[in-house]
């Protein structure tokens, strides 16, 4: 590792909660996480610890309660919203567990999306589209329907697109979740090539403990809590299994 | 900062599915039909209780004070002409008989005819569109003009109509067909006869009075408004004016409708069924709507954490909303002029669509457009945009 | 397939626009089919000829109304002279009607003047002789020739004669005056016209039986040289209308003539209006001031007894 990588993204002291009243559940209490660029940060965890809670606050879709969110230098939890959005807009790439690609529309249009919103024209965009399209190894694809392509397929159809607009922070939630485990191999394989960037920072969510290997660092979390953030490398893998 | 490129994307999320895109348009296409033609056929059918207003067209129509309506006759005296006559600003004044007789087929079968007798002189009230004879040949003995329908209604085989120089029997008196025209129907759905004024009162029972209206114009420079009024305080006759629905406090088709609004089923019935046709429209493309937006609701929150802002979405919504809204609108149209075009070459179902129907449709449309908008943008809005991570 | 698809999405926006289209052909047949209001009736009517004015309807009659000729007793018709239309002189033979029974009896009398005349010859012849007599003793100088009765005698005998002879004439002129009834009622059967006129109706021919009833008369003789119109206002105009107002009339039917009139008369007395409209039943309907204009007959167009006219009389306030 290197002595002192720069610090992408980093959380403090972040609490949560949703609901009112009696009903009222604490997720986050006090997290405290850093992400340093050039790593793919991997957030382990059983389901309803709070961990798509924390990556939506360092994506900046959600805002906490209290704590305070610094994403390359810009502190999230004192920006408008409408500045967040942009933000987003321009840092952040984004892959989700459902792919969430639009299925009336192209690959290369869904890959154009993110261009779109910064406000790129179709013809501008699609260049780029097509260039990320071919990094993924769907350069043959590109002017498929989302849905003709198998569940991988369409998963690197959404790194092509989470990646197109070269954002600095990859926000990635249960990347593997809908794939068999060949394809999912094969979508973190490349996912961890493109990821070798300098710079970049992923922050990969996950449950499934095929593809801790993928990661740089990993970070346990139970009960809104961070548990620990290793390396890989010192992980204790037996002891979560 | 919003560019074309996300109305582009709007577009092509829309046409993606077509299937989905065609039951949107249907949705609308079905609520623009239903309001058009149901609209259309109303006003046809309240314009016929005025047919004898555009089948007798005459600026002013002076009737018996007590007379609300064009179809309702209180007879005049014959002297009542000659009072209106003396009236300053009357440029002429010519008798009106209208009535409704029995017609004797030559199969021994009835019939209701609409008879009207016109001033043998000038023909004030003659039908305007001809279509074979003239009206001076009402001059011969027994002559009279009929309208298109009445050589259907009156040939006792329906298979052989009437022609010119047929003979039938109103009231057991001979008449022969010297002209043909083309007329509305009336609200009874008796054919019109047109005879002169002294023989119309031969082809009637005798009665005591049988003036039913004295057709006026105005002298030149006088408006009809004026003159109406003017012949009201002189005679205490009841003045109408025949300009067009809703031109005047004075017109007679407009006191004519309202008076079958406010006294006949006919017109409530009918406008209940015009509202539901009005409310199923609505409703059918306001769920078509929001369903669409549902099930799109998943990529506008995929977009909005990609860092899409409200704006944006809305403004993708509300194209693909006005698309749908005008292509539907524009099908819609195109099928009720298909039923319009087959309605009047029939002249059943009755259909007259003021320019106001289509206008006001549309208004609807675009209504339903963005009742339907607003509650996707509400949905889109209060989105949180990390409801994408639950999977 | 997506061809397809294609072809079907761009087909719904080409509905869509032709369905627009198909609206407008709608509303522009719908227009078109509109009766447009006529700017004037077919056959234009006359023009108002006074601001203000009084409107009524009249009937032509002939000047100082028409006579209505009836046999004076009922008969037949032996000959008729005279057409329709034919204009008479006061006097002229009309119509003669049979008179042969009093001719018959015409022969008659004239025999008995020829037998009155014969009496009273007698009765001259015999006082003739009765006077001679009675002169032929009247010149004996001495009167004692004579018999003072017999005198006296032939003195009454010529008194008595003399009466015969005047009964005789006065049976005479009894004989002539008989004669002349008889020809004075046989000239009653020759019916002269009472005025000169026209002869506006006839309604008998010789050989026919013509009757007394004064509903159908044998002829009509009026004034055609100057007509009258009768014209019923409405009572609700009558305080309108006085003895210097213009008026002119157009004959029903006819618009491009006007025909001036001049007042008459009004008649006084305001009667209910008999309708004017040709049905068979009469209706009484109002009551009307009638009104008599005269006018000459115009020379460019026929103006009949009868016809119908709508009067327009200006109304001076």
């Amino acid at each position: 590792m290197n002595a002192t990588p720069a610090i992408a993204a980093r959380a403090r002291s972040i609490t949560k909660s949703f609901g009112d009243g009696n009903s009222r559940i604490q997720v986050l209490h006090g997290v405290d996480l850093d992400a340093y660029e050039s790593e793919i940060l991997m957030l382990l965890g059983p389901s309803g610890c709070g961990k798509t809670t924390l990556i939506s606050i360092l994506a900046g879709t959600l805002t906490p309660d209290s704590g305070e969110v610094n994403v390359f230098g810009e502190d999230l939890h004192l920006m408008k919203k409408s500045a967040i959005t942009r933000f987003r807009a321009k840092q952040i790439g984004f892959i989700f567990q459902q792919f969430n690609l639009i299925p009336t529309i192209t690959c290369e249009e869904n890959v154009c999306v993110p261009l779109l919103i910064q406000g790129y024209s179709l013809s501008k965009a699609l260049p780029f589209a097509r260039k990320s399209l071919e990094q993924v190894g769907l350069g043959e694809h590109m002017k498929k329907r989302s849905n003709q392509l198998s569940g991988g397929q369409q998963q690197r159809v959404a790194i092509a697109r989470a990646l197109v607009h070269n954002p600095r922070l990859i926000i990635c939630d249960e990347p593997t979740a809908a794939l068999d485990a060949e394809n999912g191999k094969m979508v973190m394989e490349l996912f961890r090539d493109l990821m070798r960037q300098p710079g970049r920072c992923a922050i990969v969510v996950t449950h499934d403990h095929r593809i801790l290997p993928y990661s740089d660092r990993i970070a346990t979390m139970n009960d809104g809590r961070i548990l620990e953030s290793v390396p890989t490398s010192q992980f204790d893998f037996d002891h979560h299994r | 900062m919003i560019g074309a490129s996300m109305f582009r994307l709007a577009l092509k999320m829309l046409f993606g599915d077509t299937a989905k895109y065609l039951m949107l348009v249907f949705g609308v296409m079905f609520a623009t039909f239903l309001m058009t033609q149901q609209s259309s056929v109303f006003c046809g059918l309240m314009r016929w209780t005025t047919a004898i207003l555009k089948n007798a067209p005459a600026p002013i129509w002076v009737v018996e004070t007590e007379v609300r309506q064009v179809n309702q006759t209180i007879a005049m005296r014959d002297t009542d002409l000659g009072r209106v006559r003396s009236v300053s600003g009357v440029d002429w004044a010519m008798p009106l008989y209208s009535g409704v007789q029995n017609v004797r087929l030559e199969n021994g079968s009835l019939t209701v005819v609409q008879l009207l007798g016109i001033d043998s002189t000038t023909f004030a009230g003659a039908p305007t569109r001809m279509i074979e004879g003239s009206i001076e040949a009402l001059r011969q003995p027994n002559a009279v003009v009929v309208d298109d329908l009445a050589l259907k209604r009156l040939s006792p085989n329906p298979a052989v109509p009437l022609k010119m120089g047929s003979t039938f029997e109103i009231n057991d008196q001979e008449a022969r067909i010297v002209g043909i025209c083309h007329a509305m129907r009336s609200f009874t759905g008796g054919p019109f006869i047109w005879t002169t004024y002294e023989r119309a009162l031969s082809y009637s029972p005798p009665q005591r009075k049988m003036l039913s209206a004295i057709l006026v114009s105005p002298a030149a420079g006088k408006s009809v408004d004026e003159v109406a009024a003017t012949i009201e305080a002189e005679t205490g006759l009841k003045a109408y004016v025949n300009t067009g629905f809703k031109s005047s406090p004075r017109d007679f088709n407009t006191a004519t409708i309202f008076w079958y609004v406010k006294n006949t089923g006919i017109p409530i019935s009918f406008g209940t069924t015009v509202l539901v046709g009005l409310i199923v429209g609505i409703a059918i493309s306001c769920q078509t709507f929001y369903l669409f937006v549902l099930d799109n609701l998943k990529h506008y929150g995929a977009l909005k954490a990609m860092g899409a802002t409200n704006g944006k979405l809305c403004l993708m919504l509300l194209t693909q909303v006005s698309v749908v809204g005008m292509i539907g609108y524009g099908i819609g149209l195109g099928f009720a002029s298909l039923f319009g075009l087959a309605a009047i070459k029939n002249t059943q179902p009755p259909f007259f669509m003021p320019d106001i129907i289509p206008i006001g449709v549309l208004g609807v449309i675009i209504f339903i457009c963005l009742l339907a908008s607003l509650l996707g943008i509400l949905r889109v809005s209060l989105l949180d945009a990390a409801v994408v991570f639950r999977g | 397939m997506s061809i397809f698809l294609t072809i079907l999405r761009y087909l719904t926006i080409i509905l869509a626009i032709a369905g627009v289209g198909g609206i407008i052909v709608v509303s522009n047949t719908i227009k078109a089919a509109e009766s447009p209001m006529p700017a004037a009736p077919p056959q234009p009517p006359p023009a108002r000829p006074y601001e203000e004015m009084i409107a009524a309807n009249g009937i032509i009659e002939s000047f100082e109304e028409n006579v209505t000729v009836a046999a004076p007793a009922p008969g037949l018709v032996t000959s008729v002279p005279i057409k329709v239309g034919q204009t008479v002189k006061k006097g002229e033979l009309l119509f003669q009607l049979d008179d042969r029974d009093l001719a018959a009896q015409l022969l008659g009398s004239e025999a008995q003047i020829a037998q009155a005349d014969a009496a009273v010859q007698v009765a001259q012849a015999q006082l003739a002789g009765s006077q001679a007599m009675f002169d032929r003793l009247d010149k004996i100088d001495d009167k004692r020739a004579i018999i003072a009765e017999d005198l006296q005698s032939r003195k009454d005998e010529v008194n008595v004669a003399r009466t015969q002879v005047l009964a005789a004439e006065a049976q005479k002129k009894t004989a002539q005056a008989a004669k002349s009834s008889l020809e004075l009622l046989r000239e009653r059967l020759s019916v002269k016209a009472p005025r000169d006129g026209t002869i506006l109706q006839l309604h008998i021919r010789a050989g026919e039986w013509a009757g007394t009833d004064p509903k159908s008369p044998s002829l009509i003789l009026g004034r055609t040289d100057r007509l009258q119109a009768r014209v019923d206002i409405d009572e609700q105009n009558a305080v309108r209308i006085n003895k210097n107002q213009k008026a002119i009339a157009h004959i029903k039917g006819d618009r491009d003539h006007a025909i001036p009139l001049t007042l008459e008369y009004i008649e006084p007395y305001v009667v209910p209006k008999t309708s004017l409209t040709g049905a068979s039943t009469e209706r009484v309907d109002t009551r009307v001031l009638q009104v008599i204009f005269s006018f000459t007959p115009p020379t460019d167009f026929h103006v009949y007894v009868g016809q119908q006219v709508d009067v327009f009389i200006e109304d001076g306030k």
